[in-house]
């Protein structure tokens, strides 16, 4: 892989993590802890405290060893996530420092392919015309499913003393699985799932290894979310069954949303927007209310002779505007496309 | 000072268009490309540009090329070869998918003569030599006939859209034409 690849990739699950942010998520242990939330925030940490010890995800350590094993540091992450209802749904998880990890003692391959957006095109293009269905399945904890491949050590949780206090007595754990933040974790993940669909048939794509292809299912995946394609009830069932069997699945049902990407269907065929993260983009910006223009750059003057006006003078929210629309010139927007190439080129200087 | 405003503005008033795959037009793949001089970079580099539709728009992009062309035919040489190293990319992905090798070349198209004079029958060699190997797997994909490289009338080039800003009329033209609506 290229560095201007690796670069873009980067930027592209940059701009899936900015789609997440949200204002009122805790940021730290002791945020959680103090105010209002902390009964949720206990439960959550609770509920991702047993789903590590149910998988077995690590051991525990003695402390006499500890001093020679250089234990990496863990976090704990918040997320608030919001139902379709409004309602809110507290989720904790256990984040390890991957940024202290050394090269070739405590990890050795780390890349794994990202889900091309114009596979999923393709995809929808013969689906619209051969009346392929499609579903939706999202893989519950997906990153501690692998095993892991090298020794890594990991202190004690922040919390363990409430959690676990008998574990409290150890000194740090040894991982035996794959957590989230380990810089291999993604592609351990990969490499899990793919051997598991070689088993059952599912040959790799040359051209997008996050596509497997049998008879008449697909699949194309990226991480924790799996798109199935078929036109046979019964092999997509079937196929369902068998992933549903191996890891712990929601099953979301007919696609209507992936990457952010909303999927309509209609009697002509299959759309694809985004419609709501250029909604939030907007309201990010303070541009939900001005008048709307009928193109996206005016042929008739250079980009550097605009005048200064109201803020843009200011290189952080320009870079941040343009960062917010390249995902919509990549996902659905082509007649963005040349304008956000043109107005990159500023970044560094606007 | 270069802004952003216009295309928050733009995407204001276009927020709700989509990408349409059409169920009813025939998933055959089919690709434009297109060159122009970048209208604000003050080293002469090229803007370049590839769309690749299908029933419907699936892929696309628009880069700033790394040389310096002599001449518009070059330009769009360069153009074309990087649309046909997409465009191998894709035909490997339709193979993947439906296991079979599509029928026929895929058609490719570029609104320069000179381009198309040099890709299709490798006249003018004189002229062209001095441009780099690498750029020239479009003669040897339509030589293989696994690309078929055709003129298309400038203002149907779908392609023009990812390579300068354009007036109203064509932008929304070439928009609808994408399928994007």
């Amino acid at each position: 892989m290229t560095r201007s690849k690796r670069a873009q990739v980067l930027d592209e699950s940059a701009n899936l993590a900015a789609q997440n942010i949200q204002e009122d998520d805790p940021v730290t242990y002791e945020e959680a802890m103090s105010g209002s939330q902390k009964q949720f925030c206990k439960k959550a940490m609770e509920e991702e405290y047993n789903s590590i010890m149910t998988n077995e995800t690590f051991t525990l350590v003695n402390p006499i060893r500890a001093a020679e094993l250089n234990p990496i540091g863990c976090i704990w992450v918040y997320k608030i996530k919001r139902n379709r209802d409004n309602s809110k749904r507290y989720k904790a998880c256990l984040v390890i420092k991957g940024y202290e990890h050394v090269k070739g003692i405590d990890f050795e391959e780390t890349y794994a392919p990202v889900g091309k957006l114009t596979t999923l095109g393709y995809l929808l293009s013969l689906a619209a015309k051969l009346d392929w269905k499609i579903h939706h399945l999202d893989v519950v904890t997906a990153f501690l499913n692998p095993k892991i491949d090298s020794e890594v050590h990991m202190e004690l949780p922040t919390g363990i003393d409430w959690l676990d206090p008998a574990a409290s007595r150890n000194a740090c754990v040894r991982l035996n699985k794959a957590l989230y933040g380990l810089i291999q974790t993604p592609r351990l993940w990969h490499e899990d799932m793919n051997s598991f669909l070689l088993c059952l048939d599912f040959r790799q794509s040359n051209a997008d290894p996050n596509l497997n292809v049998r008879r008449d299912v697909l699949l194309l995946h990226y991480v924790d979310d799996i798109l199935i394609f078929h036109t046979d009830d019964s092999a997509g069932e079937e196929g369902k069954k068998a992933l549903k069997d191996k890891y712990k699945m929601s099953d979301l049902g007919p696609a209507t949303k992936f990457l952010g990407l909303e999927i309509d269907r209609d009697e002509d065929g299959i759309t694809l927007s985004q419609q709501a993260y250029i909604e939030m983009i907007l309201r990010r910006f303070d541009m939900h209310e001005v008048n709307g223009i009928s193109t996206p750059m005016n042929p008739n003057v250079r980009l550097y002779e605009y005048e200064e006006d109201e803020g843009y003078a200011d290189t952080a929210l320009y870079q941040s505007i343009v960062g917010s629309l390249i995902y919509a010139a990549l996902g659905t927007r082509p007649d963005l496309a040349h304008t956000i190439a043109a107005l990159s080129r500023y970044s560094a200087e606007p | 000072m270069a802004t952003a405003k216009p295309a928050l503005r733009y995407l204001k008033k276009t927020g709700t268009t989509r990408l349409r795959y059409s169920s009813s037009s025939t998933t055959e793949l089919h690709g434009y490309t297109d060159s122009d001089w970048a209208q604000d970079s003050q080293d002469q580099k090229l803007q370049g540009g590839y769309v690749f539709m299908t029933n419907g728009l699936i892929s696309w992009q628009s880069i700033k090329q790394e040389i310096v062309a002599r001449s518009t035919t070059e330009a769009e040489y360069v153009a074309c070869s990087k649309a046909a190293r997409k465009a191998q990319w894709l035909i490997q992905l339709q193979k993947d998918v439906t296991g079979s090798q599509p029928q026929g070349p895929t058609a490719r198209y570029s609104d320069s003569t000179g381009a198309l004079k040099n890709i299709t029958n490798r006249a003018s060699k004189a002229r062209t030599k001095h441009i780099n190997i690498r750029y020239k797997n479009s003669c040897d994909l339509q030589e293989r006939g696994i690309l078929d490289f055709t003129h298309v009338r400038s203002e149907d080039n779908l392609a023009d859209i990812m390579t300068k800003p354009l007036p109203i009329t064509a932008h929304q033209k070439l928009s609808l034409s994408m399928n994007l609506r």
